[in-house]
């Protein structure tokens, strides 16, 4: 197989899109630089792009990950400067490497662990946003309950999963008052993480009643895989 | 410049609809171009970003430095309500600008269902919802797009319409602004409102007086002054392929409803179905060379990165070189995963073939209007289709290895009978047998779609009655139990929708109060079934005392003088009128690419002619 895995960004102007859209808006940019790129077989082929994870609508992230499969060989340079010229605002391509011939691992078994800043408002109290995290570091668990609308047979029902923070944290959280960022370092698994807005609605539930976590802003910093990022 | 707060993006659904920055959107110095287009479709982002019209107005405006053009939809009602609680008021997608400081505020037309849209639109901008209410500093507001046809009703809304093809007139607009600007010494806008109603194709209804009968009817539109035209015609592309259109259109960053890039082979079409507006509208057939679209396709799909593109027109089948355009297309793209499409199908097997060769339709199956159940009601419209064209046609299907259909009719149509509606039945039933006779298999499915029939101005079937809403009901039941296949699906219309319709479509100035009254009691997004909400209107016209049933319960006679014949398309009212009286008699009319003229009378008042490429 030749391929090449890219380091890219989703930056503030598309923090409002969803995974799905930034896939499309990335495999256009891949069309408009003519790069080789290999499709799926049958009637709705596909292209064959794999991401590291799906971001949710609202996070920005410095690290994204994605792999291409081409079907004729050109050289990494060749490949980062068309692709850089076509990327629009919002993506930016900052590393990329040939994939090995070889069988390689995908970038979806590789990450394991997700560092998250989080940009408090800037009205919010950053003693009380102190003592919350405090707090919540001494804590022995954190449950949040996640809903979602039911699919399929069960379309029309709200499901409810109770999901413990703890579970999915690496580490006790960050705070850094000078920037009001507090930073979360969460794992990564197959059997799904915690998202940051939980975070936050827990704090709001448990700490701090003024906080309107839909008000922060999240980036996702850095994903990582046996402590390295996915393109080493 | 607004700035929106995350808190609000993260609260509504689907952020992106309001955040633009786009690719290949368009960004430049609002204080450096001598004028300013806020270009709309009354709808949600998805809707308005299909919109063919506003890409081409879009790019064409943009072209000159000094003019620049930016986008704006309807906000969802979620968003809505942030922008209202915030004080937001509404905005372009490129420069964040408020709609207020914009020179032109330009709507395209493109349903009745949408005019409660443009009322909140304005008032989100903070611009005043009647013209008469507006001030010097506020933009203008201009409408455009199919409904110009019949604007009355929504005239006190507007400064002035645009009737007919838009690429040459808005920039002539532009260029009388710029004119009238230099010099002006008041800067009162009627002065320019003058300047405008001299332009060929422009409406400016505040120059004209509406007059009514004592009986209620419409009587008669005058102008208040002696140098505007007392009839406006439509403007007209004579050389279409000339005429700058759409090459780097912007990619929206959600997906839209047609998320595909539109290449326009021809417009107009002379089919003739009596219903239709468009066939009358947009007269004659001209065709783009298929060398030049061969061009243009290439330049949208190197600017834009997109793998689907369709082939578009009133009815792309009928484009008279479309085997030598589609195997141009397919041949520059084998192998690079590019999809081109058909949007509508003829009932033949050519186009069957074409279908095939394009191999896109496959997943979603194929669809055809024949519109009517009997051979005597399609003769009435002049479908031009017969039970055997449709056999063919579904015939080529099957073998094709096709198995899913759909198929469009009216309900409501002029002499229609009981016989006519089991006559769907019928149709569906014998393309369910037809499928298991040639296959010997079962897994067909027959979708039968079925409107009701709305009357539209400068049809044949304008003066016609529409359907009552309890006939309409009524007709949809019988229907039902007429189909008892488990193969075939049924789907109706909301009755109620059409019947709103038709009172806009056929209506007169007296419903800017009744529009403007049900947009104050709540109607939004009315063409959305979930929003619909129909007592709302039952109301309005209650308390605007509008008798609906006067708009289209009645029958009208042809001595009337009908509140729309003010802004023509050019179609000769006896060539209509005889239409009708074909239409009873169940005669046909051919179309006139083909044959003799049928004498509507749009060539010679243009001094225009169909065009067409494939027997050079």
């Amino acid at each position: 197989m030749i391929g090449f895995r890219m380091e890219i960004t989703k930056e503030d102007s598309l923090r409002y899109i969803s995974h799905l859209d930034y896939a499309s808006l990335l495999q256009r940019a891949i069309r408009r630089a003519k790069l080789p790129a290999a499709y799926s077989e049958g009637f709705n082929p596909h292209m064959k792009l794999s991401f590291a994870s799906a971001l949710a609508v609202g996070v920005t992230t410095d690290k994204e990950y994605a792999d291409l499969e081409l079907t004729q060989d050109i050289t990494q340079p060749d490949f980062f400067n068309r692709l850089s010229a076509t990327l629009p605002e919002g993506i930016r391509l900052l590393q990329v490497r040939e994939l090995s011939k070889e069988h390689h691992q995908s970038l979806t078994a590789m990450a394991d662990t997700a560092v998250y800043d989080i940009m408090l408002p800037e009205q919010i109290d950053s003693k009380a946003v102190q003592n919350a995290v405090t707090g919540f570091n001494e804590t022995d668990s954190a449950v949040v309950i996640r809903q979602r609308a039911g699919r399929g047979r069960k379309k029309g029902q709200i499901l409810k999963r109770q999901i413990n923070i703890k579970d999915f944290l690496l580490k006790p959280l960050e705070y850094n008052a000078a920037i009001k960022i507090i930073t979360a370092t969460v794992k990564v698994s197959s059997e799904g993480s915690v998202k940051p807005i939980e975070i936050l609605t827990f704090l709001k539930e448990n700490y701090i009643p003024t906080l309107d976590p839909l008000a922060a802003l999240i980036n996702r910093k850095k994903l990582l895989g046996n402590d390295k990022n996915l393109i080493e | 410049m607004i700035k929106l707060s995350p808190s609000i993006l993260q609260s509504i659904s689907k952020p992106a609809r309001y955040t633009g920055g786009e690719v290949n959107a368009i960004h430049k110095d609002l204080s450096k171009v001598s004028c300013s287009f806020a270009l709309s479709m009354p709808d949600v982002y998805e809707i308005g970003m299909s919109n063919l019209g506003l890409k081409i107005l879009y790019e064409i405006l943009n072209k000159p430095s000094d003019i620049v053009a930016e986008r704006v939809y309807t906000p969802w009602p979620d968003m809505e309500a942030k922008m209202r609680e915030n004080h937001i008021p509404l905005y372009t997608l490129e420069s964040f600008t408020e709609l207020n400081k914009f020179t032109f505020v330009g709507f395209s037309l493109q349903y009745e269902l949408s005019y409660t849209n443009i009322l909140e639109m304005l008032d989100l901008g903070q611009i005043p919802i009647f013209s008469k209410d507006r001030h010097n500093a506020d933009p203008f507001v201009i409408g455009g797009g199919p409904c110009v046809y019949n604007v009355e009703p929504i005239a006190d809304f507007f400064d002035f319409f645009i009737i007919g093809d838009g690429e040459e007139v808005i920039l002539e607009i532009a260029a009388a602004y710029k004119e009238w600007h230099a010099q002006t010494w008041t800067g009162n806008r009627n002065e320019f409102l003058h300047v405008v109603a001299r332009i060929d194709g422009v409406y400016v209804p505040s120059l004209y007086e509406p007059k009514y009968n004592e009986n209620g009817l419409f009587k008669e539109l005058t102008p208040l002054f002696d140098n505007i035209p007392t009839v406006i015609k439509k403007r007209i592309i004579k050389d279409f392929d000339a005429v700058p259109t759409i090459e780097k259109p912007v990619i929206p960053y959600i997906s839209v409803i047609h998320d595909r890039l539109m290449l326009e082979l021809f417009r107009g079409c002379t089919r003739g179905c009596r219903f239709c507006q468009a066939g009358i509208a947009y007269r004659p057939v001209r065709e783009r060379t298929p060398e030049h679209l061969r061009e243009i396709a290439k330049k949208m799909i190197d600017n834009t990165g997109y793998d689907e593109m369709s082939l578009t027109s009133l009815s792309s089948a009928d484009y008279t070189c479309l085997p030598e355009l589609i195997d141009n297309l397919t041949t520059d793209y084998a192998d690079k995963e590019m999809n081109f499409s058909l949007p509508s199908l003829r009932v033949d097997s050519f186009s069957i073939d074409i279908a095939h060769k394009l191999q896109t339709a496959r997943k979603s199956g194929l669809t055809f209007a024949p519109e009517a159940g009997t051979q005597r009601l399609r003769d009435v419209i002049n479908k031009g289709v017969t039970e055997a064209d449709l056999y063919k046609a579904c015939s080529a299907a099957f073998k094709y290895g096709w198995k899913t259909v759909k198929l469009y009719f009216m309900i409501g149509l002029p002499t229609e009978t009981d016989e006519d509606i089991i006559g769907i039945a019928n149709l569906a039933e014998n393309v369910v047998s037809l499928y298991k006779k040639l296959t010997n298999r079962h897994d067909i499915k027959v979708t039968v779609s079925v409107s009701c029939f709305v009357p539209k101005a400068f049809t044949a079937f304008q003066w016609y009655p529409q359907n009552s809403q309890a006939e309409f009901k009524r007709k949809q039941q019988l229907l039902k139990e007429n189909i008892t296949n488990r193969a075939i699906q049924f789907h109706y219309h909301n009755s109620a929708t059409s019947i709103l319709e038709g009172v806009i479509a056929r209506g007169d100035r007296r419903l800017a109060k009744v529009i403007y009254r049900a947009y104050k009691n709540g109607a939004r997004f009315d063409g959305w079934s979930e929003m619909f909400n129909f007592s709302i209107w039952l109301d309005a016209f209650k308390e605007e005392h509008v008798d609906m049933d006067q708009y289209n319960l009645r029958t009208r006679d042809f001595n009337e003088t009908l509140p729309w014949e003010y802004t023509t398309p050019g179609v000769s009212k006896k060539f209509l009128q005889h239409e009708w009286e074909k239409a009873l008699n169940q005669e046909l009319t051919s179309d006139c690419r083909h044959s003799t003229c049928s004498g509507c009378g749009i060539c010679p008042a243009f001094h225009v002619d169909n065009i067409t490429w494939g027997a050079r």
